[in-house]
């Protein structure tokens, strides 16, 4: 067995699963902000007081002490008091509850690991779909363009040129006004806006590829245009297919974050991994984790793609296998 | 050369390894940038500080400048033809240009006062319709002209051309003429008496015409750089280099004579679009003032010993915004609970590090038209369910949602996405109602797109804020004649309000309208039309020393002119 | 023969630009917002003078009446009075283009300066330790925001030490040339160095992968069979045929490295194109937008064209054909 595969490949499987069970295995719902003040931007491992009050709000204590009259309370560096009569949860030496930040807390108190295992629903249902949309397409333009060239191959490649120059920016926000952001909408632009740069690619290797004298050989034998992309195209057009298939994935993740800032993404509320590493760029020099929780999700994420990618292009290369 | 590769390799767990070291140690180089972002405050304690102060002060003693953060750069040295933005607020009232007379920020007791500036002084005729204005006979332009009543009257003109279009010149439309009497004497005459005629009688800067006459006003428009080869100026600064979207430098004025010369020779305004790079430009010293740090940075500026921390009320207010043509949004009993539901403090404390305080009014509660009376509705969820219940929104088909006739309580939340604040009050709003039963979906749009639905009426609720003008007229907001073309977006109508806001524009003396004002805001607190979140405060932070800073809600530059680097201590 | 198919692309890409453009123009029209209505935010302002602003600008004529004005005062040469500040559109542009090509052809340098002899050496060891780094150090690289990177160099060599500024260089009157070239060096250092680092992944993966294949082809191992040393394999014969996807890239990556120039230019303060466009489209600058769409539009197009002219240079497969 071939060991990179298998590990990503294990890497990917877990990934999935933990996006499938998230609801079960996310110690709080993703949205909880239990108390901005006592649990904001909080380190991975922290344990706090969860005292309970009676108004129904929650505050988040580092510590508390227990006085005959109530509590003493230690939350957002301030030591604070509450009477018996306010607190729901007292017990003789504190509170009943403990709040529990295994990956740390953002600024809105929000848990990340629960954020983490719900936004990976979110952002590989995006990524997956809108990938394969850009990478059929990007295919099929680029093959055709490759093995009908002449007129055909310079009118496709004029108009990845035409879409590659249009102002993207102004084109969603266009959009945003004339459809309703939904993640059906969401995959159908990004996978619509990412496909030119990979159509052109395979062109450029498929023509470069007709050209070789095995290619030639086959022709000359009189081969079909679809034999000849099956057996010997685009089996050599699987290297940058995989390297452009595992960049778009964090890119894919990312941009989904940019999109929410013309309304078109995920609402902000909506886990999901882009949105917490842009979200995490205001905390990044105070709190680390915020972005490096879920960017190290991602980059682990594009690496098991990667490497499953690598794995099945040994398997698939005739001349490797 | 080896063999041709293969990806199977033995050793592959290495890269696991590798992988997770480099994780580490990216983490280890942020967690490092954390450690120290924040300033110890125990090391700010006693005597250290203090020494530490000083000494920050004393390194900028002998300086004669001061390096300014912009995020949008200028777009030409005519102040008829640019855009109200804030830095033109800077350029033309507080550097560059002089106005015939200065509003001052003495709100708080009354309607403002005027200052002398290029008029010494100023009376109304015994009918209130004619302004006589003398000039300063020294004021003179940045060339050595004079400058005289000529001025004013062309610049009047120049004001009211259609093919200029000033924003501004609404202000004019009451002015019948403008009369060069004499060169010092200039008089204003009025079709009609009316509270805020010295307002609009000294709105704007007074231009050259010796130097920009030559151009017509046809051409003004589209000329923005014939005017930069002709920098002649009237205030304490003049232009003395502009690179677009970079740095502007200003340097002193020598021929202004108003009042004392600008202390300092020099004030470079830096473009920085981005926060990060402006705090990033703060702390490393390049730049000496920065506005609307955010609020999350506040007390780590506070705290360096080289930084100092002054802020100011503003005129604006900070409201969600409810359509009232909505019918979860038409019931002024439903928008009260709304308001209850929503935990304002949380807001302040949790968003804005305890920098805002709760309101009841869109006036500033430093003004002379707060009503000292009101208190803010109280955060009460109990209210605010059984004032649902009460109203018919219940959850009756039990999905965790109210409805009434079918129509669950569901609603899109409108901001600007630029703001970054606004988004996070939007994420903690949304999670308040939820547990009341409403589902507010939170979306945030690029902001010209916002502003345009807003007009349109085009929107459920909204999280916005508007601007006050010193007038404190309230009607373009609440009236019911300004739902088309004014800001009345969410179409608030009461025949109540219409009749108060009507009286207080009718009164002659805009302070005896105090009572009036009260009302309106008992009558405001009662309908809800709008949520006020909370009251503003506008943070600038100074690098220590620098002196004679007295930002208020006219401008934070306000008198640029008398700032200075204070001596070693 | 070559001119003639020199000319015929010019020709066609001339026509692409007028319908990219004309598509652009109709965007805009749709596209919710105008550039005025932002100024009655300020209750002094009339609707009296935003209005008289929209007549001036000709906003009140029909789309057919403004788009033939514009196409005819376009084809003589003139691009337009910005609608935000009246200056000519081109002006804005032209003044900030400089400072974008500093950016960008500093930043290209630091790439294939890193990217180049990292996915060489990667290649030549592969599946050996060095090889597993230098791909995990890419994969981290794609993964990571530019913004991530940016702000902590910034942290680190602007606050922490204090060795480079931000922002662009100023030059103020009678700066001798040398300490211009040494300013223009010290602030372009910060954010040419954080693009350039973020950018030579892609470099990386294309060189390596590239390589990789090539150093398995029938003529590269002829070249070896011949008895050809190692390393003259490599340059003589290796990496010119490797060359060809990684033209074809550096021609397609034109855009990227514009849109990627965006986020440094606004990060670090930098005035560059990128800025320009952002703003005018956010604040619906017609003239603007047009302008920055047509400069960058013709960046793609020739870019694009210099690789395939370029890609016929190098490559030893298609020299042979």
């Amino acid at each position: 067995m071939d060991g990179g595969f298998t590990i990503g490949l294990w890497a990917l499987t877990l990934v999935a699963l933990a996006a499938i069970v998230a609801p079960w295995l996310a110690p709080h719902p993703p949205n909880a902000q239990p108390d901005l003040v006592g649990g904001r931007l909080r380190a991975p491992g922290t344990t706090l007081h969860a005292v309970q009050l009676r108004d129904g709000r929650t505050w988040l204590a580092d510590a508390v002490a227990r006085t005959p009259e109530g509590l003493r309370i230690l939350r957002g560096g301030t030591w604070t008091t509450r009477g018996v009569d306010e607190i729901t949860n007292l017990t003789d030496d504190g509170v009943a509850d403990r709040w529990r930040y295994w990956l740390g807390s953002d600024r809105f108190s929000r848990d990340l690991l629960s954020r983490l295992l719900h936004g990976a629903r979110t952002s590989l249902l995006i990524a997956v779909l809108s990938i394969a949309l850009a990478l059929s397409l990007g295919l099929a333009v680029g093959a055709v363009a490759a093995l009908a060239g002449g007129a055909v191959d310079a009118l496709l490649m004029r108009i990845v040129d035409g879409l590659l120059t249009l102002p993207w920016l102004m084109v969603l926000i266009t959009l945003s006004a004339l459809v309703r952001p939904s993640t059906g909408t969401l995959i159908a632009l990004l996978g619509a806006s990412g496909w030119m740069g990979l159509s052109r690619i395979v062109r450029g290797e498929m023509r470069g590829l007709l050209q070789r004298d095995f290619v030639r050989a086959a022709v000359a034998m009189g081969a079909g245009r679809l034999y000849l992309l099956r057996r010997h195209l685009l089996p050599h057009v699987w290297t940058p297919v995989v390297i452009s298939v595992t960049l778009a994935l964090g890119s894919v993740i990312l941009a989904e974050a940019a999109l929410s800032f013309l309304g078109l993404g995920v609402p902000p509320t909506t886990p999901s991994w882009g949105g917490m590493i842009a979200d995490g760029r205001l905390d990044m020099l105070r709190a680390w984790w915020v972005t490096t929780v879920p960017g190290a999700a991602l980059v682990i994420t594009v690496i098991a793609v990667n490497l499953v990618g690598d794995g099945l292009r040994d398997r698939l290369d005739p001349r490797r296998a | 050369m080896h063999a041709p590769a293969s990806a199977h390799d033995p050793r592959f767990p290495r890269l696991v390894a590798l992988l997770t070291a480099l994780t580490l140690a990216a983490a280890l180089v942020i967690g490092c940038g954390g450690a120290t972002t924040t300033p110890d405050p125990g090391a700010a304690d006693g005597d250290s500080a203090d020494a530490a102060i000083a000494e920050s002060i004393a390194a900028n003693a002998e300086r004669d400048d001061v390096v300014i953060a912009f995020s949008t750069d200028m777009q030409g040295i005519n102040p008829l033809i640019t855009r109200n933005t804030s830095i033109h607020s800077l350029l033309s009232h507080y550097a560059l240009y002089a106005n015939l007379l200065e509003e001052q920020a003495d709100y708080h007791e009354g309607p403002p006062s005027f200052q002398p500036r290029l008029a010494t002084g100023y009376s109304f005729s015994d009918d209130g319709l004619t302004l006589t204005l003398p000039l300063n006979p020294d004021a003179r332009w940045s060339d050595g002209e004079p400058i005289t009543a000529e001025d004013v009257r062309w610049t009047w003109q120049a004001q009211m051309h259609p093919a200029i279009a000033w924003p501004y010149a609404e202000a004019k439309k009451r002015i019948r003429d403008v009369e060069a009497v004499d060169p010092h004497t200039v008089r204003i005459h009025f079709v009609e008496r009316y509270p805020e005629q010295l307002l609009d009688a000294v709105e704007g800067p007074i231009l050259p015409k010796h130097a920009w006459s030559e151009l017509p006003f046809e051409q003004w428009r589209d000329s923005p750089g014939w005017f930069d080869e002709r920098p002649v100026f009237s205030g304490p600064f003049v232009l003395e280099r502009w690179v677009p979207n970079q740095r502007i430098v200003l340097a002193r004025n020598p021929q202004y004579k108003l009042d004392a010369s600008a202390q300092l020779t020099r004030v470079t305004i830096r473009i920085i679009p981005d926060q990060a790079g402006q705090l990033a430009a703060l702390r490393s010293g390049e730049i000496d003032v920065l506005e609307v740090p955010p609020p999350a940075e506040v007390a780590a500026l506070a705290a360096a010993p080289t930084l100092e921390v002054l802020s100011y009320i503003p005129r604006q207010f900070v409201f969600l915004l409810w359509n009232t043509q909505r019918p979860y949004f038409a019931d002024a009993a439903v928008r009260r609970a709304l308001t209850q539901a929503i935990d304002r403090q949380a807001i302040i404390d949790g968003i804005y590090h305890g920098r805002a305080r709760l309101t009841a009014s869109p006036y500033p509660s430093n003004s002379w038209v707060y009503n000292e009376a009101l208190t803010p509705l109280g955060y009460d969820l109990a209210a605010a369910r059984a004032a649902l219940d009460a109203a018919g929104w219940r959850d009756s088909d039990d999905d965790g949602v109210r409805d009434r006739d079918g129509q669950p309580f569901r609603f899109e939340l409108l901001t600007n996405s630029d703001n970054q604040l606004r988004m996070d009050i939007l994420v903690l709003v949304q999670n308040q109602l939820a547990q009341l039963g409403i589902d507010a979906q939170p979306r945030g749009i690029e902001f010209n797109t916002l502003v345009q639905r807003e007009f349109a009426h085009d929107f459920d609720a909204s999280l916005t804020s508007l601007g006050i003008a010193t007038t404190m007229d309230l009607s373009f907001n609440f009236g019911t004649e300004f739902i088309d073309g004014g800001y009345n977006w969410g179409s608030f109508s009461s025949p109540e309000v219409d009749a108060v806001l009507a009286e207080i524009k009718a009164a002659p003396d805009p302070a005896a309208a105090k009572p009036q004002h009260d009302r309106l805001q008992v009558l405001l607190q009662d309908a809800q039309p709008i949520t006020l979140l909370y009251e503003p405060e506008r943070v600038v932070v100074v690098r220590r020393g620098l002196s004679g800073v007295e930002p208020n809600a006219l401008s934070t530059f306000f008198h640029l002119r008398r700032w200075h680097w204070a001596s070693a201590p | 023969m070559p001119w003639a198919f020199l000319l015929r692309r010019l020709a066609s890409a001339a026509v692409l630009l007028l319908i990219v453009l004309s598509a652009t123009f109709a965007l805009i029209y749709v596209a919710p917002g105008d550039p005025f209505s932002a100024m009655l935010l300020d209750p002094r302002v009339g609707a009296d003078a935003v209005a008289a602003l929209r007549a001036h600008y000709g906003l009140d004529q029909p789309l057919v009446a403004r788009y033939l004005r514009w196409l005819v005062t376009m084809l003589s040469g003139d691009w337009g009075p910005s609608y935000v500040s009246g200056r000519p559109a081109f002006d804005l542009l032209r003044e900030a283009l400089p400072y974008t090509a500093l950016l960008a052809g500093a930043a290209t340098l630091v790439q294939y300066l890193i990217g180049l002899p990292l996915g060489a050496l990667a290649a030549v060891r592969a599946d050996r330790v060095a090889d597993h780094a230098v791909r995990v150090v890419s994969l981290l690289l794609y993964a990571m925001p530019s913004f991530w990177l940016a702000l902590l160099a910034m942290e680190l060599f602007t606050v922490r030490l204090g060795w480079l500024p931000t922002g662009a260089p100023d030059f103020p009157p009678d700066l001798a040339l040398g300490e211009q070239i040494a300013r223009a060096l010290r602030h372009v250092a910060l954010p040419a160095a954080t693009l350039g680092v973020a950018l030579s992944a892609d470099v990386l993966r294309y060189t390596r992968n590239g390589l990789l294949d090539v150093l398995q082809q029938d003529h590269v191992r002829a070249a070896r069979a011949r008895g050809l040393g190692a390393r003259r394999v490599l340059w003589r014969h290796a990496l010119p045929t490797a060359a060809g996807p990684l033209v074809h890239h550096a021609g397609v990556q034109l855009p990227a490295l514009f849109s990627g120039v965006l986020i440094i230019e606004v990060i670090f303060a930098w005035p560059g194109v990128g800025r320009i466009a952002y703003d005018a489209i956010l604040s619906r600058d017609l003239p603007v937008v047009l302008a920055a769409t047509a400069l960058s539009g013709a960046l793609v197009v020739l870019g694009t064209l210099g690789a395939d002219l370029l890609h016929g240079l190098i490559d030893p497969r298609t020299r042979r054909a």
